[in-house]
């Protein structure tokens, strides 16, 4: 899959979460969506199926 | 009659023997912030007459024999992100200058019901996001060694509060260091609790699985105290955690020797903490051996997964809790408040899903480091109070604070003074325990300060 390329990235996250931006502080936010950007590589690390985060939907036997 | 406060220790005592009266000490809590919040702006509502008609009840029931604890009759204050009813929650923003909380925070609750005395809102970062510059309805709190020095956020108005001696005790709340660096730049002490411990209804959230509610005191007995009265569980908030509460206070004084401390130090160097800071941090650990504690180097996290992990899942919560006004509203948010929220845009689902599961990953690292020592010991913050002019007010740090790793952790933190940099201002360090091991926390620190004279140190006030 081609690699958007990060203006529009920038662009598509700010439209589809429905946000606008004073033109002046526009540099600014790209910088800042530039750093989150290298900042996620980690995220991308392979992970064993036991760190699901089940956490939130772990049910409780309501006997107990 | 402005003298700072006494400790919650101490006027515990005081107030127990008879020898101090709450009506007294809470008229000299309302002097000195009179004399001093207005330079210091650590307060943006004092509420006077309700700690007045407070205090006059609290000392009754004393006298009367009907002495609820040792937290009776004795003055407190609440970042303005605790709901008290009848009172505004202003989050420091104009987005809620209108909201009037209809009923207690769990944790204002219990405060209460253990006789405390409120004396008002204290200032934060807008939204317990923002920064120290924005401009805001209110005034941003000073830092009482420096005003020209950041007080630490985002609970800036604790910090300043306690470090003035204004109260013995704040609440602020911690969702990647906003506890720890105001009570490290101001040299208090301040404690992020284990997740689950200390219950967050009725604090307004800034991300759910990475906030937590926790004190900012003068000493490590009193954060003790007050941690004695918050902790317990709450069915109202999903995230609180039903464990036994032990006495917090019955291991103080009992020393450390035979414990070991891990020193983290790789993990301070990865932070970029400055060398006046790692120097203190060789001497606390000098000290810790001096009271017969083993010291081990450790290895935690890297930053790079930390930080990624606490940014992933900060920005995607926050984000789904302000999304609605950032779109209708924006306005009313300061520019650095608003600009950290509108980062959360850039977090896609999977990456939000993907912090969690390395979140995980990066716990049970920390689990299994807790396994062969009783504590880690790693910076408070990375130096001494930056001038204001000097932070980062960016739509995203450069650099990500020392202390996010033990939120996404969940890990109990207690940051506390270890020491003064060359401008004068206070240094801190970290503690941190094994999930729930709190009195251990507690043990350790106590044993430390004992040992030091750091929290006698008193910022340089007029008065």
């Amino acid at each position: 899959m081609p690699e958007v390329d990060p203006e529009t990235e920038f662009d598509i996250c700010l439209a589809r979460a429905g946000i606008t931006l004073p033109p002046e502080r526009r540099p600014a936010m790209f910088e800042a969506f530039l750093a989150w950007r290298s900042l996620r590589a980690p995220l991308s690390e392979p992970l064993p199926p036991a760190t699901e985060p089940a956490f939130g939907v772990r049910q409780k036997d309501p006997a107990r | 009659m402005t003298a700072p406060l006494p400790s919650l220790a101490e006027a515990s005592r005081a107030i127990a023997a008879g020898s101090l009266s709450p009506v007294a000490l809470t008229e000299q809590a309302l002097a000195r912030i009179a004399a001093l919040d207005p330079s210091l702006n650590a307060f943006i509502l004092v509420t006077a007459d309700r700690a007045r008609a407070a205090a006059a009840a609290a000392e009754a029931e004393i006298k009367a024999g009907r002495r609820r604890g040792p937290l009776h009759g004795i003055p407190y204050a609440l970042k303005d992100i605790y709901d008290v009813a009848g009172l505004r929650t202003s989050c420091h923003s104009r987005q809620c200058l209108d909201h009037v909380a209809d009923a207690d925070a769990e944790t204002t609750r219990r405060l209460e019901a253990a006789g405390m005395v409120l004396l008002g809102k204290l200032s934060t970062h807008e939204f317990a996001r923002g920064g120290p510059t924005d401009v805001l309805p209110f005034p941003n709190a000073k830092n009482p060694w420096d005003p020209a020095r950041f007080a630490g956020g985002s609970s800036s108005g604790s910090g300043a509060a306690v470090a003035a001696g204004l109260v013995a005790m704040a609440m602020g709340s911690d969702t990647g260091g906003s506890i720890r660096l105001p009570a490290g730049y101001c040299g208090v002490v301040g404690l992020k609790p284990t997740y689950g411990l200390v219950s967050r209804r009725g604090i307004f959230p800034l991300s759910f699985t990475l906030d937590y509610a926790g004190p900012l005191t003068r000493s490590v007995e009193d954060c003790a105290m007050a941690v004695q009265a918050l902790a317990g569980h709450d069915p109202g908030d999903p995230g609180s955690a039903d464990e036994p509460i032990p006495d917090y206070l019955a291991a103080l004084g009992a020393g450390i020797s035979g414990l070991t401390i891990g020193r983290a130090r790789a993990y301070d160097i990865e932070s970029g903490v400055d060398a006046e800071t790692m120097d203190a941090l060789d001497a606390a650990c000098d000290v810790l051996r001096g009271l017969g504690a083993t010291v081990v180097d450790v290895a935690l996290p890297s930053r790079l997964r930390g930080d990624a992990v606490t940014q992933g899942i900060l920005l995607a919560e926050a984000f789904a809790i302000h999304q609605d006004w950032l779109r209708e509203r924006p306005h009313l948010y300061g520019r650095v408040t608003r600009e950290r929220l509108t980062m959360g845009a850039f977090v896609s689902g999977a990456e939000y899903v993907q912090a969690q599961r390395l979140r995980r990953v990066i716990t049970a690292e920390v689990d299994a480091v807790l396994h062969g020592c009783d504590a880690i010991l790693c910076a408070g913050t990375t130096g001494g109070a930056p001038l204001l002019s000097d932070v980062d007010e960016g739509p995203f740090r450069r650099q990500h604070p020392v202390t996010a790793l033990f939120n996404a952790t969940g890990h109990p933190a207690i940051v506390m003074p270890c020491g003064f940099a060359a401008t004068g201002m206070p240094l801190s360090l970290s503690l941190v325990a094994p999930s729930f091991a709190e009195a251990r926390l507690f043990r350790i620190a106590d044993a430390y300060e004992r040992a030091t004279p750091w929290n006698k140190a008193r910022p340089p006030l007029p008065i």
